[in-house]
């Protein structure tokens, strides 16, 4: 393979992993902070 | 007088074995103190670099060879790769994840400011460079200094000296570079973007977010898991609040101690016969690509992101996700200021910013996995 050929494949694929990673780190981020807020709210709620 | 004594202490000393290469690369050393001393660029790396630089270029001084003071610096601070992890648990514990949780869609903007990275990379095969080489050259966009060493050392250890010297040379110049491609590509307009403020986070969250993240980074990119578990580890140090000790030494004497090994060892690479080379001069050329290219892409997706979002984001902070932190967010602010000066965006900015830490690390880890 020309070494063209595999930079082509390090980056496409480096990039992608790249966008993909952070992106699942953002859903998680928002998934989280949706349980959180909602625990909080549990917890106001039982303290009335 | 006994000629053959004072011809055989003359050749003991290091005057008869000066180059004109070493001479050279004293005055790069001397240029390197200047930078930190007078320019204020970067001075708690350039200042050891510097020195380390003019110390390594001694005639018959016995620091570099095997076994030497700065070699072992280097063997069992760099070719281990412990220096830049351990710099990432200062740096991790100095990191306020706050703003990146209040609003993790700027993670995509961390992760779009590496576009430099890879056209860099390209930049790089075109100059001649074989892959591992050119991935070295190519994560200088990502400007983040320990991650550039990080991922030298491990595919092209010959080349460790240029690259965290541009590298950390570019961190220092972000006021310079950054604010003229900022303005090209953004309109008075969207310069002028007031973001909506951040929501506070809790603390439970902050503590949640590092563990998270070790999960889902390490998952995904194995390699990346030194840089990026000792980073979270510093995180949760500074979110957890019941480590002060161990943050403090974090955040303060293991920083500065291994700034200072990291400096010396840096430095140690730069010898006349290694350093006064065309190549250099490539890598300096393709390390500025890099970063204005990842600076245009964080704007652009921003501004892409912008036809989608009903709540708009200022596409200066898109030119954030370079690690740089916290310089490239505070140019962000200082751009923005100069359209609208009641505009604040720091704080908004520090979430690309901390993006691009965790993007930069990433590359470097699939860089690691596709190529080692």
């Amino acid at each position: 393979m020309s070494i063209w050929a595999e930079g082509a494949r390090v980056a496409l694929l480096g990039f992608s992993v790249v966008f993909i990673t952070l992106m699942l780190l953002a859903i998680g981020v928002k998934i989280m902070s949706f349980c959180c807020m909602r625990l909080v709210d549990k917890k106001k709620k039982g303290g009335r | 007088m006994d000629y053959s004594l004072f011809s055989a202490l003359l050749i003991k000393t290091g005057i008869v074995h000066l180059t004109a290469g070493q001479v050279v690369m004293w005055f790069i050393g001397f240029f390197f103190i200047f930078l930190a001393i007078k320019k204020d660029f970067e001075p708690l790396l350039l200042v050891p670099i510097g020195f380390s630089i003019f110390l390594v270029n001694m005639p018959l001084a016995p620091l570099t060879g095997e076994g030497e003071l700065i070699e072992l610096f280097f063997r069992y601070g760099l070719e281990t790769e412990i220096v830049p992890c351990l710099i990432f648990l200062g740096v991790g514990a100095l990191t306020d994840f706050g703003p990146l949780i209040a609003n993790p869609k700027m993670l995509l903007l961390g992760a779009a400011a590496q576009l430099g990275v890879y056209i860099a990379f390209f930049g790089a095969i075109f100059f001649g460079f074989n892959l591992k080489e050119a991935a070295s050259i190519g994560i200088i966009g990502g400007a983040d200094g320990p991650t550039s060493i990080y991922l030298a050392t491990a595919l092209a250890p010959h080349m460790i000296g240029m690259v965290a010297v541009a590298a950390y040379s570019y961190m220092s110049m972000v006021p310079l570079i950054q604010p003229p491609i900022m303005r090209l590509f953004t309109s008075e307009k969207e310069r002028k973007i007031r973001m909506k403020q951040l929501r506070s986070v809790s603390r439970t969250e902050k503590i949640i977010y590092p563990i998270a993240a070790t999960i889902i980074i390490c998952l995904l990119t194995p390699p990346a898991a030194p840089l990026m578990g000792l980073f979270m580890i510093g995180n949760l140090f500074r979110e957890s609040h019941v480590v002060e000790r161990l943050l403090k030494t974090s955040q303060n004497e293991l920083l500065n101690i291994v700034t200072i090994f990291l400096g010396l060892a840096v430095g140690s690479t730069m010898k006349a016969e290694v350093f006064l080379k065309p190549q250099p001069i490539f890598i300096f050329i393709l390390g500025l690509i890099a970063f204005a290219f990842s600076t245009v892409g964080g704007i652009l997706l921003a501004k892409l992101m912008n036809l989608f979002l009903k709540e708009k984001i200022n596409p200066l902070i898109g030119a954030a996700g370079v690690s740089a932190v916290p310089m490239a967010a505070r140019v962000a602010q200082k751009v923005g200021q100069e359209a609208d000066p009641k505009n604040h965006l720091l704080m908004h900015a520090m979430g690309p910013n901390v993006a691009g830490v965790i993007g930069t690390a990433v590359a470097a880890g699939m860089f690691l996995n596709l190529l080692k």
